[in-house]
């Protein structure tokens, strides 16, 4: 059963310049438990398609359900997590009262929260960060951070806009792992916007490719890699050849083409 | 050669600028024969507070309970009156170029003014403390509960904080470093306001009256004790805002540090 779906959505900004369609008529059902990437040229609209789902953003046509209902009542529900680019953390609380506001948002008693936390700061590695200040970690444990307080609140949903986009290739990777094993603990289903073909080919089950401004679906391929994935997957033949088919449907996109995301051959 | 730094740790070389600071002015009394009504020496100085402390004391604490009164209403007021405008954009729009602009305006030059509306006594000492701490607290307060990042406020929306929580949890800590920054600038404006009124006129045994009755009384030895006492009371009252001040950013603390 489709626990995200697009129909028809469109986006246009206004501005003093004219109109600008970031994203157009575009459809897509994200089964419950599935990870799904989109990937696409600069500009594309897949980081707007994220918010729209996240009701962070509203679509200007098309509906979109979540769960059963609008994105507006998803999100007042808490059904789902986000993590971004930057990790947000907030510089006056610890880690520990970072990951724990989603909690402390829903009113949720210090000891459950205190309980969740834990168990959160155990899954990504940071038990022994608890009382640090932002500024004391790496970029990395900060992102993992974000990620636990995603996670906090158990959503059925977790939006991931570019989170690993600003580190180095080692920490991504092991990034991409650990949130591997998140998502199978919590049950999680995840929509994630990458800009790395080798990150969205190893994360996913489908991976969506989308056109250049506006945005509309490309192509859809399907990751047939065995779960779960490990360091011994990004060796697999299979794995580069779906490198390379997500690669041919993104040849519009110069950044891409250039290598300037980490593919097989850039390694 | 290397720099004098490197070896000597800070406090002995500002403790040392200090002492030379006293034997140059001592030096010139003593060279050019300068009449004590005139400049007195620091020993003279130093004598006389000896010889007046016990009443010096009793003048500044009553001068300092005005400055502090002045102070308490003025930030506290700012802070409050910060925390409603920033739930009102559009008022809070109108009203900051106003609270900017008065940083330029000498509210002292209102201290006549306030004692002819609230007579000789504290009263108006304490309402010219007050005007002088309350506009800096205000823009400072404001920027920072209006100043937060576009990124934060998106997480807040995320995860469904109420309006409520968006200002408890963002909005106020965001803004305590701001807030206490003007917190230190405005205790040296309290003492300033405080003083300088009671120069209009107060009670005798106060700062302001006292160091202008023996100022014009050629009494110069006992006007320096008064401007010295003066200065010390206001560097402490601006060390204890800075100590509170530690005490509550602590993620503040250390922050130059290299991460982990």
């Amino acid at each position: 059963m489709a626990i995200i779906t697009l129909d028809r959505v469109s986006k246009t900004y206004a501005s003093q310049a004219g109109e600008t369609e970031v994203l157009h008529d575009l459809s897509l059902a994200v089964e419950q438990g599935e990870f799904v990437s989109l990937i696409g040229p600069s500009g594309c609209g897949k980081s707007t398609l994220l918010r729209i789902v996240g009701d962070l953003v509203a679509p200007s046509a098309g509906s979109v359900t979540v769960n059963g209902k609008g994105a507006e009542a998803a999100r007042l529900d808490r059904d789902y997590g986000i993590v971004f680019q930057a990790p947000i953390l907030y510089e006056w609380r610890t880690v520990e009262a970072n990951v724990g506001l989603p909690l402390e948002v829903i009113g949720r008693p210090r000891p459950e929260r205190d309980r969740r936390v834990r168990a959160l700061l155990r899954l990504v590695g940071l038990e022994g960060f608890r009382r640090h200040y932002p500024w004391q970690l790496s970029g990395g444990m900060q992102q993992r951070a974000a990620i636990a307080r995603a996670l906090v609140t158990h959503p059925a949903i977790l939006l991931m806009d570019e989170p690993f986009g600003a580190l180095d290739e080692m920490t991504r990777e092991r990034l991409n792992l650990e949130l591997l094993n998140a998502c199978r603990e919590t049950g999680a289903t995840v929509l994630f916007v990458t800009h790395s073909i080798a990150e969205a080919v190893f994360l996913s089950n489908r991976v969506v490719v989308l056109t250049p401004r506006p945005g509309r679906i490309e192509r859809v391929v399907d990751v047939d890699l065995a779960q779960p994935r490990s360091e011994k997957t990004r060796a697999l033949p299979r794995f580069f050849e779906l490198v390379t088919l997500v690669r041919e449907h993104l040849v519009a996109d110069p950044a891409l083409t250039a290598g300037r995301d980490a593919g097989p051959e850039g390694r | 050669m290397r720099p004098i730094q490197e070896y000597l740790p800070d406090y002995v070389l500002v403790s040392g600028v200090f002492v030379l600071g006293l034997a140059l002015w001592e030096a010139f009394v003593f060279a050019f024969s300068i009449q004590f009504y005139l400049l007195p020496a620091p020993h003279v100085i130093a004598a006389t507070l000896r010889e007046t402390y016990p009443l010096l004391l009793e003048v500044a604490l009553y001068t300092f309970g005005e400055a502090l009164a002045g102070y308490a209403i003025g930030c506290g007021g700012g802070v409050l009156v910060a925390a409603l405008a920033s739930r009102f954009p559009g008022f809070a729009g109108v009203v900051l170029p106003y609270a900017i602009a008065s940083a330029s305006v000498p509210i002292v030059a209102l201290a006549p003014l306030a004692i002819v509306w609230f007579g000789i006594g504290p009263g108006s000492k304490i309402v010219i403390a007050a005007l002088m701490t309350f506009f800096p607290t205000f823009v400072g307060t404001l920027r920072g509960l209006l100043g937060v990042d576009a990124r934060s406020l998106v997480l807040m929306r995320s995860i469904a904080a109420t309006e409520w929580q968006v200002f408890w949890k963002l909005r106020l800590p965001h803004s305590l470093p701001h807030m206490f920054a003007a917190f230190r600038a405005c205790t040296t404006l309290a003492m300033i306001g405080a003083v300088v009124s009671e120069f209009f006129g107060g009670p005798m045994k106060s700062l302001g009256v006292y160091i202008k009755s023996t100022a014009s009384l050629f009494q110069t030895r006992q006007a320096w004790s008064a401007i010295l006492v003066a200065c010390v009371l206001g560097l402490l009252f601006y060390l204890a805002v800075a100590l509170v001040e530690r005490l509550a950013i602590p993620w503040r603390v250390g922050e130059e540090r290299e991460p982990a």
